[in-house]
């Protein structure tokens, strides 16, 4: 799989949802959005873009490494507001 | 009472982590592993317990026809080879991977009316319609389908999109927050 096919597929997925939105103009979720949250902002993408680009540059790859991944993790979810659960 | 870890889908590696549960550090009496256990290629599972539960099942309790298949086992050998090589580096790119891809829907689709919430954790992602919505998520999935993507409904409302996990080392973001 190569990078276009990761990111066609993000696309395909969006272009189908943006589709669906314009097909069905006049639907307003009786639930509650979870996207009531803010959008990311642009020092967490400048966290995430500087905090990928130091893996990518790291040559050291152990289970500490993916500790402190998981403990950065922990931020990303508090910067969006992503509740700890259980997945799916 | 015991606590039993269903990790079957998102255990060894799918989620970044070997167990789903290490991101909360939950400590189960019993973890229950499959699918990626093999790679995804062949059918097997596994009881993961620690040892005054597993020892409640003494030797001729319990048997199993197909237990230890030897060509099961070699799989899984190669499996594990594979998720533990270089310190985990399977493991660290699908955290980071994860990461992109779930902020990336979460940035192009947050707006949209259908959607309830985008969910993910390494390299599995949950895309959850509202429950009202005009569309379900077997229905998205067709449309998906006919497009190329497969991605399979997890219950009415839930898409999952899962992606493989040896991605390579793209340089993914400079590509990833563009409207």
């Amino acid at each position: 799989m190569t990078e276009e096919e990761i990111w066609g597929s993000c696309q395909i997925i969006n272009d189908l949802f943006e589709s669906l939105e314009a097909m069905f103009p006049d639907f307003t979720p009786k639930t509650e959005t979870a996207f009531n949250l803010k959008p990311p902002s642009p020092e967490a993408i400048i966290q995430l873009k500087e905090r990928t680009k130091k893996l990518a540059s790291s040559t050291e790859t152990s289970p500490k490494q993916i500790k402190n991944n998981k403990e950065n993790k922990g931020d990303l979810e508090k910067d969006f507001k992503v509740e700890p659960r259980l997945f799916l | 009472m015991l606590f039993i870890l269903d990790e079957i889908q998102t255990g060894f590696g799918r989620a970044g982590t070997l167990l789903r549960a290490d991101i909360y550090t939950l400590k189960a009496d019993m973890v229950i592993l499959g699918k990626s256990l093999s790679g995804g290629i062949y059918p097997i599972s596994a009881v993961l317990a620690d040892k005054d539960v597993m020892d409640v099942i003494l030797p001729g309790d319990h048997g199993s026809t197909y237990g230890g298949n030897p060509l099961a086992m070699a799989i899984v050998n190669s499996a594990v080879d594979e998720i533990t090589k270089n310190g985990f580096e399977i493991l660290i790119n699908c955290q980071r991977r994860g990461d992109e891809l779930g902020l990336y829907l979460l940035h192009k689709t947050r707006k949209n009316k259908l959607i309830k919430e985008i969910r993910a954790r390494g390299l599995m992602c949950g895309v959850e319609l509202h429950e009202d919505a005009p569309v379900n998520a077997y229905e998205v999935c067709l449309m998906l389908m006919e497009r190329g993507l497969l991605c399979k409904p997890s219950g009415k409302s839930v898409l999952r999109y899962i992606n493989k996990l040896n991605y390579s080392n793209y340089k993914i973001i400079p590509s990833t927050y563009h409207d």
